[in-house]
């Protein structure tokens, strides 16, 4: 008996199942994950709608990476809302509209050597691909240390906020640092950190780690500051892995 | 098509093998995003299976899903070993140890067409004809055989026969994938290497982790060498391989590893120019304390040594 090798990246079609507004303006959709269907976490996939209501130039097929973790029985993926036709039929589709679902796809998976600790650095919505990787961590008690800094505007716009508390308490190898950079205008109060990630912050956690592993999502411009911010503290490009897709 | 391309044909040079192969996942999908288009694809061993792919569907969507195709191997889906029956070989006087259908599941997983003419980019896989030592180009025909004998490393899998020549893993020909890529017309070469592993904390072990490490020296060396000799007669860029490489072309357990730092590096490396810059000036990377003290970014700098010295 040959071995199989995993799926290749192919196509599925999936119904919305649920549709919940995790945080202002960023929705979250869920959908029962279609049998044969295996992923990785940090992966995703992209979503075209089968019969759109309204279309414009951006096109009905968008890259989302999951939320959920590979052990659930259901897809999550969520997406900051945007003007564009998509998003909008997104926010109003009815229970049961049809996506053609094609991946997975994406090589942002959490490294195999368990002693290199792992620092995320998520900026805002590019936090998803994150929680997947925490979930199954925790669901599987990895014996791997990891950091995640999470930057947002304001406090009603950072999603997962509160599962990230929670896996934190469960999960001993997990540690949050969440900051919010433009308090003058929020609308919930925060008594965290405020201000940017920056190379000070994150080296009182790194600086005390052996060989650590960056991983960097979040809008490109603040991926690649990010990366910049990195290589001036002298980490070498082949410990920052980073994915560019922007799905969100 | 622009004018440019017209007077300048390039060609996508790909050779390596093993695990190693995952980098040229990464080094695609970055050229790709820089919107380097190849006019043909010249491959060898696994470097023929990614060009195959390439070929096939090269888009974005097609190199994510090559991608994934990495992402999903295992050792076990490309090497199906067990002692039990490579003693049995060993016992029968078989000349390999792997059986090659695992193999070639992987290979017709990967294909997007049944004959090599039917590629959407004209690919060429290199093999290496067994009796003579000669390279063989294989354009048209069966895409899963001419694969099959690219990769067929020599003693590990068993010779493929096409057209009544016995044919084994590219890597092993007098003449490089350059050589081809250079005969068939490029005026522009973009070497994807694979590199090898400069850096491991050990020797390799094992008869096929050996035989594979042994061979992507070999590849490196002569991708080298051809690179010099064939200056005057195309531009050839050579993307900077992974360095230092602390991993096994024997370890299928990190490609995303291997995928991330490619794409990564060769993003960079064409941010900076690379692809006008001359093969000989790419920066060596220091390992100290580590087994070896050459790896592949040094052998490009050295790239003029002797012939005698370059023969095993």
């Amino acid at each position: 008996m040959l071995p199989q090798p995993d799926p290749v990246t192919t196509s599925w079609t999936v119904a919305l199942k649920a549709r919940e507004e995790i945080a202002q303006g960023t929705l979250a959709l869920r959908f029962d994950k279609p049998a044969g269907f295996r992923f990785k976490p940090g992966q995703a996939i992209d979503l075209t709608l089968l019969n759109p209501s309204e279309t414009d130039a951006k096109g009905a097929r968008r890259a989302f990476s999951l939320v959920s973790a590979p052990s659930e029985s259901e897809l999550t993926v969520a997406t900051r809302l945007r003007d564009s036709a998509f998003k909008r039929t997104l926010t109003t589709a009815t229970m049961g509209t049809r996506f053609q679902l094609d991946g997975p796809f994406g090589s942002l998976l959490l490294h195999s050597t368990r002693s290199r600790p792992a620092i995320f650095i998520a900026g805002g919505i590019g936090i998803t691909p994150f929680i997947s990787i925490l979930r199954q961590a925790t669901t599987d008690r990895l014996p791997q240390n990891l950091f995640l800094f999470y930057a947002n505007r304001r406090p009603e716009e950072a999603a997962f906020l509160p599962e990230l508390s929670e896996l934190e308490k469960r999960n001993g190898h997990f540690r949050l640092f969440a900051t919010m950079t433009q308090m003058h205008n929020a609308h919930r109060g925060w008594t965290g950190p405020t201000g940017r990630i920056t190379w000070a912050s994150i080296n009182a956690i790194a600086g005390q780690l052996s060989m650590p592993i960056y991983y960097v999502v979040g809008p490109p411009a603040m991926v690649a500051a990010t990366r910049e911010m990195l290589n001036a503290a002298g980490v070498n490009d082949d410990d920052i892995r980073s994915e560019d897709f922007s799905g969100y | 098509m622009p004018a440019a391309r017209r007077s300048e044909p390039t060609a996508f040079v790909l050779a390596g093998g093993g695990s190693l192969g995952a980098v040229q996942a990464g080094m695609l999908h970055a050229l790709h995003g820089g919107g380097i288009v190849p006019d043909f694809l010249v491959g060898s061993s696994v470097g023929a299976l990614n060009a195959a792919h390439f070929a096939g569907r090269p888009d974005a969507a097609g190199i994510r899903a090559l991608e994934q195709i990495w992402l999903g191997l295992r050792r076990a889906d490309v090497f199906p070993f067990s002692l039990w029956g490579g003693f049995l070989r060993f016992l029968t006087k078989r000349s390999y140890i792997v059986r090659p259908d695992a193999l070639r599941a992987v290979i017709d997983q990967a294909l997007s067409f049944d004959d090599l003419g039917d590629a959407r980019i004209p690919c060429h896989v290199t093999a290496t004809d067994l009796l003579e030592g000669t390279a063989v180009v294989l354009s048209r025909g069966p895409a899963s055989e001419a694969l099959m004998a690219s990769a067929a490393v020599p003693a590990i899998f068993p010779p493929v026969q096409i057209s009544g020549r016995l044919l084994i893993d590219g890597g092993v020909a007098s003449n490089t994938p350059i050589a081809t890529a250079v005969r068939l017309g490029a005026r522009r070469i973009i070497v994807l290497p694979t590199g090898f592993s400069c850096a491991l904390d050990r020797p390799p072990r094992g008869t096929i982790e050996m035989a594979l490490h042994a061979l992507n020296l070999l590849v490196m060396r002569q991708l080298v060498d051809d690179t010099e000799r064939y200056a005057d007669r195309a531009r050839i860029a050579v993307v900077p391989p992974i360095c230092p490489l602390a991993i096994s072309a024997y370890d299928f357990s990190r490609t995303a590893e291997l995928i991330q730092r490619a794409k990564t590096s060769t993003k960079r490396w064409l941010a900076d120019g690379g692809l006008d810059k001359a093969a000989g000036a790419l920066p060596h990377n220091e390992h100290p304390d580590r087994l070896t003290a050459v790896c592949p970014r040094k052998a490009m700098a050295n790239a003029a040594l002797p012939q005698d010295e370059v023969a095993v």
